[in-house]
């Protein structure tokens, strides 16, 4: 099966700090998709279901969040996914 | 007979107990080990540990605000997270309380060293975590009174943070000694607005004290007795009967106003310091509120928004019920560093970038608090004041930036309105000529003011001594600060410690202070005491 990709703004005036990363890394984990992330297309994925990976990330408003989603369920996750960040987690 | 134990410590928040002591419990599971049992063994009672720690997370997020639930519910996902791989660990045969550290300490190091300001500040989640699930693996208390404390207890610490003083059950507590702390910190005023006897810098063999032991505390003269002989505890006990009389005499008629015997009234404020303590104080007892201090809003980990500030202003309104709020904006720096926005090392912090000249330099942070405050003043009657002001042109820039924050929110079509602007004298210089500035009023910062007049710190207990605020040149001061004010018909009132005392309020009667602002539990005897006075005297 092809992954499904997609990317969104972080847009949030904190970035991505812990409530948004809580946020992600529940909402992935409703997923049986396998679901990845990263920021710059040099650097590793890493799991979108890890709150403390998604910390790691460092990401800050004005970064492009790339996702990649592999499993039955994938385009409903990463609809879900792209839609929480473009609505800036509910913040600001 | 045990033997009789004289220690000495600083007065933080008067008042007097009798009682037993509690050693609070510090426990330092980061240290402990233990020798590791069979790999069925280590892994059952690390889940149990995880699951108990998980369950007290949840506990806990159902009981706190929005916002710290949100942090714990952090804390639970990275619990079960780094579950996963300590399990690993412990399948390799290593001991629970290694193999947790091992994953705990990796990640602390790692959110510290980040060199991201927010990922450092979520370190101390990771520390509270690990502690959390090590308590259980040890099965010890949780730090915090002696479990199963049934009566009011004098309580013996190093120190206290303020989230765990206001945990504690107030009934429990009769009193505080702290080996550490400072009498201007944050818990001190809390004590103070509740009426918590409280002593810092408790010197001697502390570690003699045990729980159960019999101990007086006299947060008056900085005095605590453990193990009293019988005439040690019938002088206190006789003392002690006399200033409650005095106080119950003064509750009888507390919210009557307070009247000098000339006939003068004097107003009587409140000082807020949390407004979780609001639902304690009797709105009917002041005047109005005459201090909040809005930097105790601002803890290491979270700065609040427009919007939260805006929602804490207006409970404020709530409680005083149209009588007049005077707030003061952030007050950072000196001994109240902020994280993230007080400047990180100066020779002489008291002396350098605090109160309003630390605001000004940090326009986003302090215009959500502008737009918090013009947003409240459309709902009641609000003062807002602005501290260690030295310059007439702070109090022109200040008004200035008000009067852009009211315009901002008017294009945008949100109810605002401005208020009385005013500001501290804490600065002498700026005592010497109150009338030069363009204030709608101003409140004497007593505590500072007698720090910066006598060139002395309060929380150095070498020096304290000579902070005294019964200085003949600070009464001069004051003197001269209402003269000034009275100049131009500029309300002047007096905040800090030498309002809630006796002898302090005489004094400032005397100087022509006719507006006072106090600790909450002060009320009562601050009012007998201008009662007391007569301008004859």
């Amino acid at each position: 099966m092809e992954p499904v990709l997609g990317s969104a703004t972080l847009a949030n005036q904190a970035g991505m700090h812990a409530r948004p990363a809580v946020k992600i890394a529940k909402a992935a984990k409703s997923f049986n998709a396998e679901i990845s992330l990263r920021i710059d297309e040099n650097t590793g994925w890493i799991s979108a279901k890890s709150t403390n990976s998604l910390m790691k990330l460092k990401g800050r408003t004005g970064d492009v969040l790339h996702f990649r989603a592999q499993g039955e369920d994938a385009p409903k996750a990463i609809s879900t996914l792209i839609g929480m960040v473009e609505d800036k987690f509910g913040e600001d | 007979m045990k033997q009789e134990r004289r220690l000495s410590a600083s007065s933080a928040s008067p008042g007097r107990a009798s009682a037993e002591l509690a050693v609070w419990r510090v426990c330092n599971v980061a240290d402990q080990r233990r020798d590791a049992g069979e790999v069925g063994d280590e892994l059952a009672l690390f889940g149990k540990a995880a699951d108990d720690a998980c369950k007290q997370l949840e506990d806990l997020a159902s009981r706190v605000s929005e916002d710290a639930a949100e942090i714990l519910e952090f804390q639970i996902e990275l619990l079960e997270e780094f579950r996963e791989e300590t399990c690993e660990l412990l399948e390799q045969g290593l001991g629970c309380d290694v193999a947790w550290s091992r994953v705990l300490d990796r990640e602390i190091a790692s959110y510290q060293e980040s060199g991201e300001a927010f990922l450092e500040s979520r370190g101390s989640d990771l520390i509270d975590l690990k502690l959390r699930v090590l308590r259980g693996v040890f099965g010890v208390e949780e730090p915090g009174l002696p479990q199963g404390t049934d009566k009011p207890v004098v309580i013996v610490a190093p120190d206290l943070s303020p989230s765990e003083f206001l945990q504690l059950d107030r009934e429990m507590v009769a009193g505080l000694a702290l080996r550490e702390g400072s009498p201007t910190s944050h818990v001190a005023l809390l004590a103070k607005a509740r009426g918590t006897p409280m002593v810092v810098g408790l010197s001697g063999e502390t570690t003699l004290l045990e729980d159960g032991a019999q101990v007086l505390l006299d947060a008056d003269n900085g005095l605590v007795i453990a193990n009293p002989t019988s005439e040690s505890l019938s002088t206190f006990g006789k003392e002690t009967r006399a200033l409650a009389r005095k106080r119950f005499v003064a509750e009888q008629r507390v919210s009557e106003p307070a009247v000098t015997r000339d006939g003068e009234a004097v107003q009587i404020h409140a000082n807020i310091d949390d407004v979780s303590l609001l639902c304690e104080i009797d709105a009917d007892r002041f005047d109005g509120i005459g201090l909040v201090r809005t930097e105790f809003l601002f803890s290491d980990n979270h700065a609040p928004d427009e919007e939260e500030q805006f929602q804490i202003y207006s409970r404020l309104v709530e409680w005083a019920g149209g009588k007049p709020i005077t707030i003061r904006t952030l007050d950072a720096g000196g001994d109240k560093p902020i994280k993230g926005i007080s400047v990180p090392a100066e020779a002489n912090p008291f002396l350098g970038l605090r109160g309003y000249r630390l605001s000004r330099t940090v326009p986003e942070m302090f215009g959500e608090q502008l737009r918090a405050l013009a947003r409240v003043a459309a709902k009641g009657n609000i003062k807002v004041m602005i501290p260690m002001v030295t310059e007439p042109d702070e109090m022109e820039e200040f008004r200035q930036l008000f009067a852009d924050t009211v315009l901002e929110l008017m294009s945008r079509d949100i109810e605002c309105a401005t208020p009385a602007l005013g500001m501290m004298v804490e600065v002498p210089a700026a005592a010497l000529c109150v009338c030069q500035f363009d204030a709608d009023f101003c409140s004497i910062g007593s505590n500072d003011l007698v720090q910066y007049a006598t060139a002395a710190a309060r929380d150095n207990p070498q020096v304290s001594a000579l902070a005294n605020s019964a200085h003949p040149g600070l009464l001069n001061l004051i003197r001269i600060a209402t003269h000034s004010a009275d100049l131009v018909s500029m309300p002047i009132s007096v905040c800090g410690d030498m309002a809630s005392n006796e002898a302090g309020v005489h004094s400032l009667l005397k100087v022509g202070i006719r507006s006072l602002s106090v600790a909450p539990a002060q009320v009562s005897l601050v009012k007998e005491a201008v009662r007391e006075w007569s301008s004859s005297e």
